[in-house]
């Protein structure tokens, strides 16, 4: 019985050490790391078969939140009529915007089987903040899929601020969609958050 | 022997007991849903700002017939939905994956690799121009009439470029964006384009009556759109405003392909 016991706090031990080096891992060093490193862990989370579609769905928007800079793509999504919102708008819209990106994203995971992210290098950009990390998916028997991920760095951490498949950029594909939608209601910022709740 | 099934035991226990635990966290976490706090601060922590880095540009200003392209685009989704999806479906789950493949890539291999092999040679990169010959030689020999990809195997990478791309590289940078009836999204650029892929049809070199045309047509419409299948429906079901969407998407990519050159930039980021 006794030595069962050793191995036991050993061994929860070792599982604390390394779950809490597993958080601290993700404030990499440079961005190329940081984003192999936070892949890693959302394909993890959004492939695990032992918990539901709901409890996917909320550890990804944990990882979200954490990862991604809503408010600066909110802002950027928005376009034009982003100065024309008011600060509630605003508000209103990072929120909703948030939990539908979480909603569709995180269904979209549903046909990833296996696939290797490659990382291949990282370039500056004219603001010394932003980075530009080039990586590419590889598929078995299938062309190399590039993913481009445009990172930010803050203070303590690296965040990312868009994602770019084989040159479609996720945050330019939002714009053009917010910016029709609004467009097409004579300039109503709240009919897009409306139609923005029905989806998620 | 003895520990290592003693850790098997401890794993599965610690396993239960983490599964207990986000049980907890859901049912706790699942009473703030939706309930994202957002703080005036927030807005202005918004430190980054990706206008510099894109221009300003929706892209209605390069989709000058949007009111007729917006019809057209109902009626080809009508089109896909009654005929073209089905169909697709129907021949996805009845012809086993390796063999669709193959068929793919013979279609690939007979069809467009003349054409991808002038179009480099127009655009100036004889490395682009040597590799379509050699993946044409290759597959067709050794790949059972370009049923096998051995060429790609090899390493030898698929080299696209029509003569809407060439367009492009010779200059023609701005497009108009136009939906065509039964073919979908394209730029003016590239229906230019079209009519000089025809000359590299070679369908059209050995006298093929035009049937034979609509048959190659509908053939690779239902390859192609196999390839979308399932991912095309997730877009439309969480889209806004699909046409939108799509016209942003294609121009992105159609943009992309003619500015960088996927396989010598991998390589070359490979190289670093």
């Amino acid at each position: 019985m006794f030595p069962n016991r050793i191995v036991l706090i050993i061994f929860a031990t070792f599982l604390f050490i390394f779950s809490s080096k597993q958080q601290y891992a993700l404030a990499a060093n440079d961005p190329g790391e940081y984003v192999m490193k936070m892949t890693k862990s959302a394909i993890d989370t959004l492939t695990n078969q032992s918990i539901s579609q709901e409890e996917k769905e909320n550890q990804f928007g944990k990882l979200f939140d954490k990862n991604f800079d809503v408010p600066s793509i909110s802002r950027f999504v928005l376009g034009k009529y982003w100065k024309q919102a008011s600060t509630d708008q605003k508000k209103k819209f990072i929120k909703t915007f948030r939990n539908y990106i979480v909603k569709t994203y995180s269904s979209r995971f549903g046909e990833y089987s296996g696939e290797q992210l490659e990382l291949l290098n990282t370039e500056n950009e004219s603001n010394p903040k932003i980075f530009l990390v080039h990586t590419a998916l590889q598929r078995q028997d299938a062309p190399i899929i590039k993913v481009d991920w445009r990172i930010g760095k803050k203070k303590d951490r690296f965040v990312i601020l868009d994602i770019i498949i084989e040159g479609i950029s996720l945050a330019v594909t939002q714009r053009s969609e917010f910016v029709s939608v609004i467009d097409q209601n004579e300039g109503n910022i709240d009919k897009l958050i409306s139609l923005l709740k029905e989806k998620s | 022997m003895g520990i290592f099934f003693i850790k098997m035991h401890i794993h599965k226990l610690i396993l239960i007991i983490a599964f207990l635990f986000s049980f907890n966290l859901n049912s706790f976490a699942e009473h703030h849903e939706g309930n994202v706090v957002v703080e005036d601060a927030i807005i202005v922590e918004s430190e980054f700002d990706l206008g510099e880095t894109y221009e300003e540009k929706d892209y209605s200003d390069v989709d000058p017939i949007e009111g007729f392209n917006r019809e057209v685009w109902d009626f080809n989704l009508g089109l896909d939905k009654t005929l073209v999806r089905p169909i697709t479906r129907g021949y996805v789950n009845a012809v086993p994956d390796p063999f669709r493949r193959g068929l793919g890539n013979a279609i690939d291999n007979f069809f467009t690799t003349p054409q991808y092999a002038i179009n480099n040679l127009l655009q100036g990169k004889v490395g682009g121009f040597f590799t379509t010959v050699s993946r044409l030689v290759i597959n067709s020999t050794v790949g059972l009439g370009g049923f096998i990809d051995v060429a790609s195997k090899m390493g030898i990478e698929k080299r696209p470029e029509t003569f809407g791309d060439t367009l492009g590289v010779w200059g023609w940078k701005q497009s108009n964006y136009v939906q065509l009836p039964f073919k979908g999204p394209q730029t003016s650029r590239d229906i230019v384009g079209f009519i000089g892929d025809i000359f590299t049809d070679p369908l059209i070199f050995i006298g093929v009556p035009l049937w034979g045309n609509l048959v190659k047509t509908a053939g690779t419409a239902v390859d192609d759109r196999q390839e979308t299948l399932g991912v095309l429906e997730e877009i439309e079901k969480s889209s806004l405003d699909f046409y939108s969407s799509i016209r942003s998407m294609y121009i992105q990519k159609r943009t992309d392909e003619i500015e960088n050159d996927k396989v010598t930039d991998y390589q070359s980021y490979l190289r670093k």
